[in-house]
C-alpha cells in the first residue's frame, strides 16, 4: 500500500475538494499551510487509526508529527513496524 | 476578620511564596515546580528585564506555549512593573511582527528547544536563560504599581483586518481572580487546569488563582489539547479538580474522548466560556461527570467575564443555557426596547481601552448617566425571568468557532491581498454535529490556475490558524443586494452541504 497516496487522497476529498493531486506535494506544511487545523488533524488521525490498525500515543501525537504528507507516512510506517516486531 | 484580596497580580505569587513556598504551583508533564522556586525565577526576570532598562508600564511580548518558564516570565514581568503581551507561537511570522510592532514591545521573549531567550529589542542583543538566572533575586525592589495601570494586553481578531489590542488593568484581572477563587472554593488541595494559551482571557483563572489560593495549576500539554481521548485521560490521570475551557473541547471529550467511559472522584466544578454550550450535549456531559458542579460564564475579552449561571443538577437539555446573572463585581444593563437588546456591562473587570486606538476605545464605551462606563459588547441578548440573561446572536458579523472570536471582515481582508483575488466574501453556517464553519468565497482572474492549497497557504501566512476558512469556494460572481453590497444571506445558501 502506499501510505502518501492513501493520505494525500484522503485530505484532498476532505479539505481541498476540486484541487488535483499535484497541488499538494509530500513536504507541503499541512498546518504551517494552513491546509488542515485541529479538527481536520482530528479526522485525519482517526482516518489513519483505522485505515492502518494503529493507535496513537499521547507523546506520539503532535502537530509536528503531522507536519507534511512525508512525515505522516514516516510515522505511520514506524508504527507499522513496531506492529511487527 | 479576613485580609482584603490583593488587586496586584504579582502580589499573589509573593503572597502564595511566603505562606506556602513548599507547595507545588505547576505541575508540567513530570516536572513541579514550588511557589518559592517561581518567584524566585520571575523575581530573576525581574532584576533581569529591569537592569536593562525595563520601566513601568513597558510591554514584554511572550511569544511562548502555556509552560512553567511562561509563567515565571509572565510574573517577572508583572514584578518588573511591566506589561505583559502573549503571542502564541504559530501565529504567521507576519501577525507575530505586525502584534510586536503595535505594542511596541521592550523585549521579547522565545522558546527553541524548551529553552527560554529574551532579546533586548531597544540594545538588539539576546540574553541567554542561564544568564538570566545568575542574577541575586534578594536585592530586587519592585516599582510602585497602581491597581488601574495595564498589566497585559491581548490581541484579538480585528474587523477591518488588524488585531486590536485589549489593555487590561490589575484591577479588572483580579476582579474576576478573587471572584471566582472565593465562589468556586479554590484552595490549596485543588489541581486547577484550563487549556487555553496565556493568550486568551480563559488562562486568566488558572494562572492566577494558582497563586491566589496555593493551588496547583496542572498544565494542560498543548499537543494534546485538540485530542479528546488524551483530554479525558489527562482529566482522570491528574485528578484534575477544577477545569475552565470552551464548551467545544468538553463536547469533543464527551463526543470522541470516551469521557463516560471513565471516572472523575477528583473533578468538583467545570467552568465554561467563550461560545454557547449545544443543550442537548450539555446535558449528556453533565450525566457523564455526576460529581461537578458546572457553570456557564460570559464576558468577551474586553470585560473578562461579567455574568455567570451554575447548570443545575439533572439539566434537561430542551432550552438553551442562560448566561445568567452579574458577577457582584459587574453591571450589566440591555441597550432595546422591551425585554430584548444589546448587552452592556460595566463595573470593576473593565478594561483599559483598545491598545493605541483612542477612536476604537471611545467607540466601545457608552456612558450611562449616573452609572458610569459601560462596554457595548454587541451581544443580543433576551431577559429570562428565571435564569437571568440569555444569549440570542451578534449585533455584527463577529462570529465564534470553537470558542475562537473572529470577524469575517478579517479573514475577507486576508483573502483580498491574494493577487489572483478580485473579491472576496466569507460567511459562517452552524452545523448540527461540529458548530459554526466558515466559508469563503473567492472571485479570481478568469484564466489564472489557483487552486484551494494555493488559497490556504495565502491565508495562513496572515492569520494565525484558528481564523482559517474551513474552505473556499470559487465564484464567477459574488451575488449582490440592491445596493450593491455583497448579499451574505445568498452566499450562505451557496455554502455545500456535507
Amino acid at each position: 500500500m502506499d501510505i502518501k497516496s492513501e493520505v494525500r487522497q484522503y485530505i484532498l476529498d476532505h479539505h481541498l475538494p476540486g484541487d488535483r493531486s499535484e497541488d499538494l506535494a509530500d513536504d507541503v506544511p499541512l498546518f504551517g499551510g494552513g491546509i488542515l487545523d485541529s479538527i481536520g488533524a482530528l479526522g485525519l488521525i482517526t482516518f489513519i487509526e483505522s485505515r492502518y490498525g494503529i493507535e496513537f500515543l499521547p507523546r506520539e501525537l503532535d502537530l509536528r508529527a503531522l507536519a507534511s504528507i512525508e512525515r505522516i507516512a514516516e510515522v505511520v510506517e514506524r508504527k507499522l513496524a513496531d506492529l511487527g516486531d | 476578620m479576613l485580609e482584603p484580596d490583593p488587586v496586584l497580580l504579582h502580589q499573589y505569587l509573593i503572597d502564595a511564596a511566603n505562606r506556602c513556598g513548599q507547595a507545588v504551583a505547576i505541575a508540567e508533564d513530570e516536572k513541579v515546580t514550588s511557589f518559592e522556586l517561581l518567584l524566585e525565577n520571575a523575581a530573576s526576570i525581574a532584576v533581569a528585564l529591569g537592569k536593562r532598562g525595563l520601566g513601568k508600564g513597558d510591554r514584554v511580548a511572550l511569544i511562548l506555549s502555556k509552560t512553567t518558564d511562561a509563567i515565571a516570565a509572565l510574573f517577572g514581568t508583572l514584578l518588573a512593573g511591566g506589561v505583559y503581551v502573549p503571542v502564541q507561537p504559530h501565529w504567521p511570522a507576519q501577525r507575530v511582527a505586525s502584534t510586536l510592532e503595535d505594542c511596541g514591545a521592550r523585549f521579547v521573549f522565545t522558546e527553541e528547544d524548551s529553552a527560554l531567550s529574551i532579546l533586548d529589542v531597544q540594545a538588539g542583543r539576546s540574553i541567554g536563560w542561564a544568564e538570566v538566572l545568575q542574577h541575586d533575586a534578594g536585592r530586587f525592589r519592585a516599582p510602585a504599581v497602581s491597581p488601574q495601570d495595564t498589566a497585559f494586553i491581548l490581541f484579538t481578531s480585528g474587523s477591518t483586518g488588524q488585531p486590536k489590542g485589549v489593555a487590561i488593568s490589575h484591577r479588572a484581572a483580579a476582579a474576576f481572580v478573587n471572584w471566582s477563587g472565593r465562589e468556586f472554593g479554590i484552595g490549596p488541595e485543588d489541581r486547577i487546569a484550563c487549556p487555553s494559551p496565556l493568550s486568551f482571557d480563559l488562562s486568566t483563572f488558572d494562572v492566577f488563582n494558582m497563586a491566589r489560593s496555593g493551588a496547583t495549576c496542572v498544565i494542560v500539554p498543548e499537543r494534546n489539547v485538540w485530542f479528546p481521548r488524551f483530554l479525558t485521560e489527562f482529566l482522570h490521570e491528574r485528578r484534575i479538580t477544577a477545569w475552565y475551557s470552551v464548551p467545544s473541547i468538553l463536547a469533543g471529550m464527551l463526543n470522541e474522548g470516551g469521557l463516560a467511559r471513565r471516572s472523575y472522584p477528583d473533578l468538583r466544578v467545570i467552568l465554561f466560556a467563550g461560545e454557547v454550550f449545544a443543550p442537548a450535549q450539555l446535558a449528556r456531559f453533565q450525566a457523564a461527570v455526576p460529581n461537578a458542579a458546572l457553570y456557564n460564564l460570559y464576558g468577551p475579552t474586553e470585560t473578562n467575564v461579567v455574568t455567570w449561571y451554575q447548570v443545575p443538577p439533572g439539566f434537561d437539555g430542551s432550552r438553551p443555557v442562560p448566561i445568567g446573572r452579574a458577577c457582584p463585581y459587574a453591571r450589566v444593563e440591555l441597550d432595546g426596547a422591551g425585554d430584548q437588546g444589546e448587552l452592556l456591562a460595566g463595573g470593576e473587570s473593565l478594561m483599559n481601552g483598545y491598545w493605541n486606538r483612542p477612536e476604537e476605545t471611545a467607540a466601545a464605551f457608552a456612558e450611562i448617566d449616573g452609572k458610569g462606563r459601560y462596554y457595548r459588547t454587541g451581544d443580543r441578548v433576551t431577559m429570562n425571568p428565571e435564569g437571568g440573561l440569555v444569549f440570542i446572536g451578534r449585533m455584527d458579523r463577529q462570529v465564534k468557532r470553537r470558542g475562537f472570536r473572529i470577524e469575517l471582515g478579517e479573514i475577507e481582508a486576508a483573502l483580498s491581498r491574494h493577487p489572483a483575488v478580485f473579491e472576496a466574501a466569507a460567511v459562517s453556517t452552524e452545523e448540527p454535529e461540529s458548530g459554526a464553519s466558515i466559508t469563503a468565497f473567492v472571485r479570481i482572474q478568469s484564466g489564472d490556475p489557483v487552486s484551494q492549497a494555493g488559497i490556504k497557504t495565502h491565508c495562513a501566512r496572515i492569520l494565525p490558524p484558528y481564523m482559517l476558512p474551513d474552505r473556499i469556494v470559487f465564484l464567477a460572481a459574488v451575488p449582490k443586494g440592491s445596493r450593491g453590497k455583497t448579499d451574505y444571506a445568498a452566499l450562505r445558501d451557496l455554502v455545500p452541504r456535507k
